[in-house]
This record gives structure tokens, C-alpha cells and sequence, in this order.
């Protein structure tokens, strides 16, 4: 889902962030998308065109060339920067999820 | 000889667009496939039974004015075809894709977003039902009160636009729940069966025309013999505004790239002006044969 104003990011838009830190063309990045969530995520030509639109506008990423009909997107700096700030958000999620479960760090038992 | 073409009536509301997509495909099955779309029919021509995908979605910033020439939406139609959607068409709110690659992702694959272009596209729809109908029935309502009884034709058409604003509105709320629901409990969009939509759809549409049928008749009941050509004439002018305004925005949508802004002030500049033109000339011709 778009997430107003990108305070967060959903599955679909980091992935695409994280596929466009080299220059890549819509039917690339999609194949990328899918290969780096090993098959998990899987974005439909219609999405990825709303998303890529969105981010343009957002200045997230930048168009870098085009062929033909092939489009080519790098992520920009800005971008960069939402993708950082989601990851230490993913972490922390993880980090704090991990005190209740996961087994190695011991608080499963509640201990 | 077998017949090579067809066409069906199909009736339907934004958010069955699911139910018309199972539809297409079944029919494709049954060795149709769909040629062209319409505003209440769709074209079939007929191919050797096999499974073709179709995919009927709202694009951002629904709206059933705005040009499907635009290089936004040229843009959205190019990925598509890349990823192996080819464009059918659009009715109104509904753009259609279709492919025979069995493996090709879903145009949208996000259902959350998909929703919500479904409700903006509905709401439009409802909005302007929302404005009209009420103040309409208002006008009639107060002749009502001016009469001292709900029981004449104003009191009847009053009644009947509200009950067709309630039925519409509550269908798409009761929608509306049960996606939620089903976004949160399955992640996706809940579809009904197209048999169940069709049916649905053909019932409300054949009591609409039904009540009308009792208006015109209630209205014109007192009206004397020799009124009944105009009237019939009045209400065949009408019919024919509604088919040639049907075709005006179908032909400003696929054809030119006006601004939706653009397309509204024809639409509705049109609209005025018709309207005008042709109780303007049947003014005159009932006040020259008075």
C-alpha cells in the first residue's frame, strides 16, 4: 500500500528501492525484486508503474536514461536515506521482538 | 452457419470488477473472446476454447472524464505490455487487460491500493447520485407539502430516487465491510460470483425501469390523447442526448488528450447546450400546432 508521504515503507517499495541502487529499467526491476525476496514479492507491471511514479515525484529516485520505450531509475540520495531509515526501523523491530522470541537470545520462557 | 460474434448485456458496478474479470475469462473458455468493451455490452468474438487472463482495474485519480491519452496513462499501458498485458479498453472507471501467458504477474499486485481506487472510483460514482438525487426529491417533496400528500407523482419520484440512492449506497457500503475484512483476514479482495452479480444487477435494473414505466404512466395519465406523440417524442430526444453523450466521452477519452478539466467543460457545456436546443424545439413545435 502507499504509505502517505513514505513515513514507513511497505514490502513492495523497499524492494524497489533496493533494486534501483544500480540503474534499472521496469521489467528488470521487477525480476530483481522477485530474485532479491527470493520469490516472496512479486509486483505487477501496474504497480510497479504507480510506485516508480510515486518515488519520481517524491524525489526518491531519478529517471537516468531511456531507450526507446525502456525507462532506466537510479535511487537518489533522499531515497537512500528512507531505505537507511527503514532498515534501522526494521531492526529495531527485530531486536526488540527478539527479547520475546527468539529462543537463543532466552526470553521465550518469559524469563 | 455459427455465428462468429456476440454481444452480451452486462450491467455492473465498479467494485465488481473481479466478478467481470471471471466472467471474460470463463466465456474465453467457452470459446469467446473479448473484442471490444462497452458501456453496457460487451463485444465477443469467437476463437478456439482456450484460457486467456483478464485483468479490469481503476487507475489512480479515477475518474471517468479524464483522457486515456495522457502520458501517464500511455506510460502505465507500455509496462503492462511489457510484462505481457495487452490493453483492451475502458467503460467508464474499468480499464481492461488481457494476456494468454498463464505466468504473467497480475497488473496490480497490491491489493490494499487496489481497494482504495475502487472506493475513490465509487464514491465519484455515489457522489454524484449523492447531490442530485436528494435535491430533486426535495423539489418534488416540497410540491408534497405544498399538496398536503406524499400520494401523487412528485411524492412517488421523490420516493423512488431515494430508495435507488439507498440501494446503490448500501450495496457499496456492505462491499466496502466485507473487503476490509477480507484484506485483513486473507489480503485480498473478496470477488462474488458473476452469475450472482448478473442477477442482482438485471433485478434492480428491470424494478428501476419498472418504476419509471408507473411514473411515465401516473404522469401522463391525465394528459390527453393527442399530448401522447410529444411526450413519446420529448422522452425519444432524451434517449437519443443519452446514447450520442455516451459516445461524446467515450471518443474524448480514447481520442485526445484534453485535461480532465477540459473534457468535464465539453461534456457538461454539451450537455447544456442539448438540453436547450431540444426543449427549445419542442416548445415550439407543441406551441405551433396549439
Amino acid at each position: 500500500m502507499a504509505r502517505e508521504q513514505f513515513q514507513s515503507l511497505s514490502e513492495q517499495m523497499y524492494y524497489i528501492l533496493l533494486a534501483l541502487w544500480k540503474p534499472q529499467c521496469g521489467a528488470d526491476i521487477s525480476r530483481l525484486v522477485t530474485c532479491l525476496s527470493h520469490d516472496r514479492i512479486r509486483i505487477g507491471p501496474g504497480t510497479l508503474y504507480t510506485l516508480l511514479a510515486r518515488f519520481e515525484e517524491q524525489q526518491m529516485i531519478r529517471q537516468t536514461a531511456s531507450e526507446g520505450r525502456k525507462r532506466y531509475y537510479v535511487i537518489t540520495e533522499k531515497g537512500k536515506q528512507m531505505l537507511h531509515t527503514e532498515y534501522r526501523r526494521l531492526q529495531s523491530l527485530v531486536a526488540d521482538g527478539a527479547l520475546y522470541l527468539d529462543s537463543q537470545t532466552g526470553g521465550y520462557d518469559e524469563k | 452457419m455459427m455465428k462468429n460474434k456476440k454481444r452480451t448485456f452486462a450491467f455492473y458496478q465498479i467494485y465488481e470488477n473481479d466478478a467481470l474479470k471471471e466472467y471474460l475469462e470463463d466465456m474465453a473458455l467457452k470459446g469467446w473472446k473479448l473484442a471490444k468493451i462497452g458501456q453496457i455490452l460487451l463485444y465477443f468474438e469467437a476463437c478456439e476454447p482456450h484460457p486467456i487472463r483478464y485483468c479490469a482495474e481503476v487507475m489512480e485519480k479515477p475518474s471517468a472524464l479524464a483522457s486515456n491519452q495522457t502520458l501517464q496513462l500511455k506510460r502505465y499501458r507500455e509496462f503492462c505490455r511489457d510484462a505481457g498485458w495487452n490493453y483492451l479498453g475502458t467503460n467508464g472507471y474499468l480499464h481492461i487487460f488481457y494476456t494468454e501467458d498463464m505466468d504473467a504477474l497480475p497488473v496490480e499486485t497490491d491489493a490494499k491500493e487496489r481497494f482504495e481506487r475502487i472506493c475513490k472510483a465509487s464514491m465519484n460514482v455515489n457522489r454524484t447520485m449523492l447531490i442530485i438525487f436528494p435535491l430533486i426529491s426535495l423539489l418534488n417533496l416540497y410540491t408534497c407539502y405544498t399538496r398536503g400528500t406524499l400520494l401523487c407523482s412528485q411524492g412517488f419520484l421523490a420516493l423512488f430516487l431515494m430508495g435507488t440512492l439507498c440501494f446503490y449506497l448500501g450495496d457499496y457500503l456492505l462491499w466496502k465491510r466485507r473487503a476490509k475484512a477480507s484484506l485483513n483476514d486473507t489480503g485480498t479482495l473478496p470477488c462474488t460470483p458473476w452469475p450472482s452479480v448478473h442477477r442482482k444487477n438485471n433485478t434492480v435494473l428491470l424494478v428501476v425501469l419498472l418504476l419509471c414505466a408507473v411514473y411515465l404512466l401516473q404522469t401522463t395519465g391525465n394528459a390527453p390523447f393527442e399530448a401522447f406523440p410529444y411526450i413519446l417524442l420529448y422522452l425519444g430526444l432524451y434517449i437519443v442526448m443519452l446514447i450520442f453523450f455516451s459516445f461524446l466521452i467515450h471518443r474524448l477519452r480514447d481520442r485526445y488528450a484534453f485535461s480532465t478539466g477540459m473534457n468535464m467543460l465539453i461534456y457538461w457545456g454539451s450537455a447544456f447546450v442539448l438540453v436547450m436546443l431540444a426543449t427549445a424545439v419542442i416548445t415550439f413545435i407543441i406551441f405551433r400546432t396549439i
